[in-house]
């Protein structure tokens, strides 16, 4: 009988979460692919069959740590309404296993992101299936749509500051236009005008932004407004978010924060994304589609994500472009609550 | 009250154990992963030299090696097992003891809830484990509680840092918080 209750005991240590429907489920378990265990959480509404996979950016950052920490307070409020399944790439983070470092690529990236939405589809087989990328996470989901087509498991696409090109001289000539725009948009307003004038000035003797020279004389213009616009506040944690991080949260806080993989990740993933541009590809994506930009991202400027968006396969009405004032590349903080709302709406009404 | 005792008696049942493996101690310790995630952890002591200060006859030293078994459980993370080997240089003066010490040794870590996707599509779950080895560094204050001629019993606290060398990514890093109960013998 001792050994009985042992085995139960021990047993129970082990036991899997059950994949329920829910207005406020929370499940989480690891997908292995390739040698890779691969931590997703998912919570929210699972009983509104409307599940949102986040595909964090980078690379090599993490979703776990944000949903846990609720950065984007998504928790409280977008969660409420839709599921929203969160995972931290290979290498990154929460992610285990015993695995090459040449498995570090996009190929096996896209081939990780189709079993994650594979498992989600299999356990919630009338779920509609959003993909939702930020920055590198646009990258990752895009590519996947193109690389798996008919293949592909997702339903719908929400694309926040995508980085679908990595062809920087590119991005360097809409940073150019991003610049003459904000300055006229300025002198409009009566704002700084003599700043703002000279900015202009300065464009127009400089055709190409190529050097290192032109591109710091740029931010110094430009006054990196992704950076002033998020306060502060958004970005620290609490001691009790510290605590429950550590003491109470379902993953090792350690990984995430002490180890050398994000610089790792970082440099072998963008070292594989320099010269990408997905932009003649986008026409195959038909997927209904919302683009989210911070107006101020200057990082990957709107005019970028403008033209990006003109060239998605899918049909006008399908698909939305929405420019977020006083927002830069992380519109998730500035300009948090618009974002949720839009996602929300996007989701359960397009 | 009737877990400590049962676990002090468990603690002079293992002692004598412990005896006929001709360790000069042992421990039993809980083992929280950063400190609220549980475990369980034995040790058996072996001195290798012990001396008295120069300075103060009553300050004794010691060098001890430390065989180390042990689980630990973090739900929806992973539950390991562990063999460790630790080195320690331990001060103490009447029933005070402070130790500094070096920790090797090998784990073996279960991925909880783990499924799959089979190449005909079928998502089945699945139980993954994978091995490491892992090293890290301890710091440790015991006090001494109960003592008779044979035996004496010191309850400790024992924070560690380790780090599991798991390929790649290149490691994991651990803090554990250890608090326990040590059996000496006397000699």
């Amino acid at each position: 009988m001792k050994k009985l209750i042992t085995l139960i005991l021990i047993g129970s240590l082990f036991a899997c979460q059950k994949f329920e429907s829910s207005t406020s489920a929370e499940t989480y378990f690891h997908l292995t692919v390739d040698k890779a265990s691969i931590p997703v959480l998912l919570r929210g509404n699972t009983a509104s069959n409307k599940i949102m996979l986040f595909v964090n950016g980078g690379p090599g950052l993490t979703s776990l740590d944000l949903a846990e920490a609720d950065l984007f307070e998504w928790k409280s409020n977008l969660e409420k309404s839709v599921a929203i399944a969160y995972y931290d790439q290979r290498g990154c983070g929460n992610a285990q296993g015993d695995f090459e470092e040449s498995s570090i690529n996009l190929q096996q990236y896209r081939k990780d992101l189709h079993n994650v939405l594979g498992v989600l589809k299999a356990q919630y087989p009338d779920a509609e299936l959003s993909l939702c990328g930020h920055s590198f996470g646009s990258f990752l989901a895009s590519s996947y749509l193109l690389e798996y087509g008919d293949q592909a498991l997702a339903d719908k696409l929400i694309l926040i500051d995508a980085a679908l090109n990595y062809d920087f001289d590119l991005t360097w000539e809409y940073r150019r236009i991003f610049l003459q725009e904000m300055a006229e948009a300025q002198i409009n307003l009566g704002e700084n005008t003599a700043h703002w004038q000279a900015a202009l000035d300065w464009l127009h003797t400089e055709p190409n932004l190529s050097d290192n020279a032109q591109k710091k004389i740029w931010n110094q213009y430009v006054g990196q407004p992704g950076e002033y616009l998020i306060p502060d506040e958004y970005l620290a944690l609490s001691l009790r978010d510290y605590l429950k991080l550590g003491f109470a949260s379902s993953y090792n806080p350690f990984p995430a924060f002490l180890s050398s993989n994000l610089e790792k990740i970082n440099d072998l993933l963008n070292a594989e994304l320099e010269g990408q541009n997905l932009q003649s590809d986008l026409k195959q994506i038909k997927l209904p589609a919302l683009f989210l930009w911070g107006q101020y991202d200057d990082l990957i400027p709107p005019q970028e994500g403008k033209a990006m968006f003109d060239s998605l396969g899918t049909v006008d009405h399908q698909k939305e472009f929405i420019s977020l004032p006083d927002a830069g590349h992380e519109p998730m903080f500035s300009q948090n609550s618009a974002l949720q709302a839009l996602i929300k709406n996007f989701i359960l009404h397009s | 009250m009737k877990s400590p005792t049962t676990l002090f008696l468990l603690l002079l049942a293992l002692g004598a154990k412990s005896q006929w493996l001709n360790a000069d101690g042992y421990s039993l310790a809980y083992y929280g992963e950063f400190v609220s995630h549980p475990g369980l952890k034995g040790s058996l002591h072996y001195s290798l030299k012990e001396w008295n200060s120069s300075k103060d006859s009553q300050r004794q030293r010691n060098i001890s090696l430390s065989p180390s078994l042990g689980f630990f459980y973090h739900a929806n993370y992973q539950s390991s097992f562990f063999v460790d080997a630790e080195l320690a240089y331990q001060r103490s003066k009447k029933r005070h003891a402070w130790e500094w010490g070096l920790i090797g040794g090998y784990q073996r870590s279960f991925i909880p809830n783990s499924w799959r996707i089979l190449h005909n599509g079928i998502v089945e779950q699945h139980y993954p484990s994978y091995g490491a080895l892992r090293s890290g560094l301890f710091v440790k204050y015991q006090r001494r509680i109960y003592q008779n001629e044979e035996h004496q019993v010191n309850l400790y606290i024992k924070p560690s840092t380790l780090a599991a060398w798991t390929g790649y990514p290149s490691n994991t890093g651990y803090f554990f918080l250890e608090i326990g109960l040590n059996l000496k013998h006397k000699a």
